[in-house]
């Protein structure tokens, strides 16, 4: 085994003898290299003086740590093509790092057993030929690099001239930009100090004439060595002395057929003849701009589009979710058919509407929900209108999986493209089942209406008519009795007029209770009172237990409820019965036993919730009952404090299916009771309407053939 | 030609005993009163009347499904039915026609010529009507 320095010893004296004829002055250092890899195995002479780096820090390191890929490859091809006793002298830059500035040396190969040595030395000074090859490739190199590294026009430009002015040493090296109108401008430039720079003069078409564009087209290049002693153009003279140019040296930059600008050099200080290498070295550079000026154009145009796509891209994606919004949140249902019908869309709202979901819809998949007897009439009828690029508006019945019939209008308009081509068609839905229901109670109201003025009018016109054409002039009994009928019809009409005017004005509104805080015990008398004489008449007790407390309401349409409920109590009760009116203050404490009694289920059979099963314990109760309208203007659950009212008789009773309906227009228990008992049919709207503004809710209970209870509530004036 | 027999249908005893002046007092004719539709099958079915006049808006049973009745009972359905009614929509008129109904009364009608409106619809010659 060799110990270290005994193949030292053999390396230095090995590399001695092969570089001993050859070796050149000054500081020469040679590396022993490793052939596979190239790695440095050995190194002696004055490394830190020629390469700036100590011996140790080199051992074991890889070439291509200092050198460039290419000068590498060009290694390499050398170490292939040389017999051992042949080497060729190479240019190289060493570097050290990116910020290091590179040195340019000359290195020559040598073979040794498995290995190289590389001799390196500096590059003699007279050999300026290689120093400049070096030089020229350094900058081109440095220039393509700064070219891939960015793509920005202005960079590529500053990079250009700062390079070549420093080759040159050049007092200024410009590039001239050529505009369209013959003038143009240094976009560019680098100048050394002491001489005015001229970024961004525009230089006046004059010194630019069309023939010295025509000539630069051509790629035909200027130089100026002396401007005191050639033959100028005067005013191009005088513009050189402006900007102290002595000497030039001008160089098209040619791109695409075109001439994009100059590249030029100045010199300021003194004439200058400008060498062949330099002319060269600057139209190849220039040559090089021309690429990096239409990548950046290109890279430009590129940006431009993408940024234009991404616009549109963004204002479709806008338009996309505005119209999307617009039929996603749209409270009307929406559908787009194809040309033929078939469904490719529906909104949230037409599916809520038709009870189908997005794809059950898609095709002929709607149709399954319209109503089978809507169906077929429904297509064929939108069929016609379709064929004749007519809009269409129908309706039907969809009828929902759990069965449920909605009435819908639906309208259809043809949609064309720009073209004019029908491309589909676009589609509504509209639910109409409310507004429908109201029309129609509106037209039976107006049908019942029209049916009860009119019975107590063909009373009246007949008997009245039969008096005045002395058809009983001989018989006064008759006569008499036909004036009666007259007269008690007349009435009856009254009251209807006045009931049907009472609740038109309560259900719309139109009427403002003048609410106040109103004794209870005031408003029982003052009703009871009212009520005493019919009471009488017909042998009916009134007892009534009165309750010193204030409630919050309008004392007149309170005494308007009671009197008519007591009204109905005294009409149904049997003779010598007593009809109780009671009032009872319902507050928290109370309030929460009964929730919690009836809270609990095991407490409640079914029949126990059934409002005519035990009206004795729900007269007591908080009003547990659903509303009776199922109307939402007052909280499901009426909250203590509130009065509780009770008009309670023993009548014959009201049947548990009639309990909410006596409460709706023209819905006596029996449809004779009108004639009978002399009511309108509206008394018990008219309360339940006043009891609703107030708040309160109204309603009854009822044991058949032992009484009924007729309930309202009334809350507590609002705290001061 | 003899005195009319006229079965009067109405709940209305108001309105029924207004009829019986008309048709009684005006016209001489004789009235029979029902105030349901039941009880003016069984008296139609008894009395074999010349002439139903029937009112249509009647709870229980109504006019339409006592004339239904009537119809239906061989004893009754040769009797002429003449409608009373507020509803004189065009619609029900056609409704009533189908039905096989002779006439439609609106009320309220004027009393001292129900009578001629009743032989007009029945095509009773009015002038010699006893």
């Amino acid at each position: 085994m060799s110990s270290p320095p005994n193949r030292s010893k053999v390396f230095l004296s090995a590399a001695s003898a092969a570089v001993a004829k050859t070796a050149p002055s000054g500081a020469t250092v040679l590396l022993k290299l490793k052939k596979a890899d190239l790695r440095i195995q050995q190194i002696s002479g004055a490394a830190i003086e020629l390469l700036g780096q100590s011996p140790k820090s080199l051992r074991k390191q890889p070439l291509a740590a200092f050198l460039l890929p290419a000068q590498i490859k060009d290694l390499r091809q050398a170490l292939q093509a040389s017999l051992p006793t042949q080497h060729r002298i190479l240019p190289l830059q060493w570097r050290n790092g990116k910020t290091d500035p590179p040195r340019l040396l000359q290195g020559r190969l040598h073979h040794l057993g498995k290995s190289w040595i590389l001799e390196l030395s500096p590059i003699p000074q007279t050999d300026s030929g290689l120093r400049q090859q070096v030089e020229r490739e350094r900058i081109l190199a440095a220039i393509a690099q700064n070219i891939r590294e960015s793509l920005d026009l202005q960079t590529i430009l500053a990079a250009a001239v700062t390079e070549v002015q420093a080759l040159l040493q050049a007092d200024r090296v410009l590039v001239y930009r050529v505009l369209d109108n013959g003038t143009g401008s240094a976009i560019a430039e680098a100048t050394a100090p002491g001489w005015i720079k001229v970024l961004n003069l525009l230089f006046p078409e004059e010194v630019f004439p069309e023939e010295a564009r025509l000539n630069y087209l051509q790629g035909r290049i200027y130089t100026l060595t002396d401007r005191d002693r050639e033959d100028v153009i005067p005013c191009l003279a005088e513009f050189l002395v402006q900007i102290q140019v002595r000497a030039k040296l001008v160089i098209p930059i040619i791109q695409q057929d075109e001439l994009w600008g100059l590249l030029i050099a100045h010199q300021c200080s003194q004439p200058r003849q400008w060498l062949e290498w330099e002319i060269n070295l600057l139209q190849q550079i220039a040559t090089q701009m021309a690429i990096a000026i239409q990548q950046s154009e290109l890279y430009q145009q590129l940006q431009e589009e993408l940024s234009e796509r991404k616009r549109i891209e963004n204002a479709l994606r806008q338009s996309e979710a505005l119209f999307r919004s617009l039929s996603e949140s749209s409270p009307i249902g929406i559908f787009r058919m194809d040309t033929t019908g078939q469904w490719i869309y529906t909104n949230p709202r037409c599916q809520m509407i038709g009870g189908f979901s997005f794809e059950a819809a898609l095709q002929d998949g709607w149709k399954r929900f319209i109503h089978n007897d809507d169906r077929d009439e429904f297509w064929q009828q939108w069929e016609i209108a379709a064929a004749e690029n007519q809009e269409f508006s129908a309706e039907v019945r969809f009828v929902r999986r759990d069965g449920i019939i909605r009435f819908c209008r639906i309208q259809t308009a043809p949609v064309f493209s720009a073209q004019d081509e029908l491309t589909g068609h676009v589609g509504t839905v509209e639910d109409i089942t409310e507004s429908r229901a109201i029309a129609q109670m509106k037209n039976e109201f107006i049908s019942i209406v029209s049916h009860e003025l009119r019975t107590p009018l063909t009373a009246i016109r007949g008997s009245l008519g039969l008096l005045a054409n002395g058809v009983y002039d001989q018989k006064p009994q008759r006569g008499k009795r036909m004036l009666q009928i007259a007269s008690t019809q007349t009435d009856r009409l009254v009251r209807l007029v006045n009931d049907i005017l009472d609740l038109g004005r309560l259900e719309s509104g139109r009427v403002t209770l003048a609410k106040q805080p109103c004794s209870v015990l005031t408003l029982m008398l003052q009703s009871v009172d009212a009520m005493r004489v019919e009471a009488e008449q017909n042998g009916i007790t009134l007892s009534f237990l009165p309750l010193n407390i204030d409630v919050w309401a309008d004392p007149d349409s309170i005494i308007q409820t009671l009197t008519n409920l007591i009204s109905n109590a005294i009409k149904f009760s049997k003779p010598s019965s007593t009809v109780w009116i009671t009032a009872e203050l319902i507050e928290d404490k109370h309030h929460h036993q009964q929730r919690d009694s009836l809270a609990s289920p095991r407490d409640r059979s079914p029949q126990e919730s059934s409002p005519t099963s035990q009206p004795h314990n729900k007269a007591l109760r908080a009003p547990e009952v659903p509303p009776l309208t199922g109307s939402t203007a007052f909280p499901p659950q009426l909250k203590p404090p509130y009065v509780l009212f009770q008009v309670k008789d023993q009548g014959r009773g009201i049947p548990a299916d009639k309990l909410e309906s006596i409460f709706g227009q023209f819905q006596q228990v029996d449809a004779s009771d009108s004639r009978k008992k002399g009511g309108t049919g509206l008394g018990l709207a008219i309360c339940r309407s006043i009891i609703q503004q107030h708040g309160g809710r109204i309603w009854a209970d009822s044991v058949l053939g032992e009484g009924s209870t007729f309930y309202f509530t009334l809350l507590l004036p609002p705290l001061p | 030609m003899s005195s009319k027999r006229v079965l009067v249908i109405d709940d209305e005893e108001v309105v029924q005993e207004v009829i019986q002046g008309c048709l009684e007092d005006v016209a001489g004719w004789e009235t029979l009163l029902a105030s349901s539709g039941r009880e003016g099958l069984q008296s139609a079915a008894a009395e074999q009347p010349d002439v139903i006049l029937l009112d249509v808006s009647m709870p229980d049973m109504d006019g339409v499904e006592t004339f239904h009745h009537l119809m239906d009972n061989a004893t009754t359905c040769t009797i002429p039915v003449i409608l009373l009614t507020a509803k004189i929509q065009p619609a029900d008129q056609a409704r009533f026609a189908e039905l096989g109904i002779v006439g439609v009364i609106a009320k309220p009608f004027d009393p001292m010529t129900l009578a001629e409106q009743v032989a007009e619809a029945l095509g009773w010659n009015w002038e010699t009507i006893d």
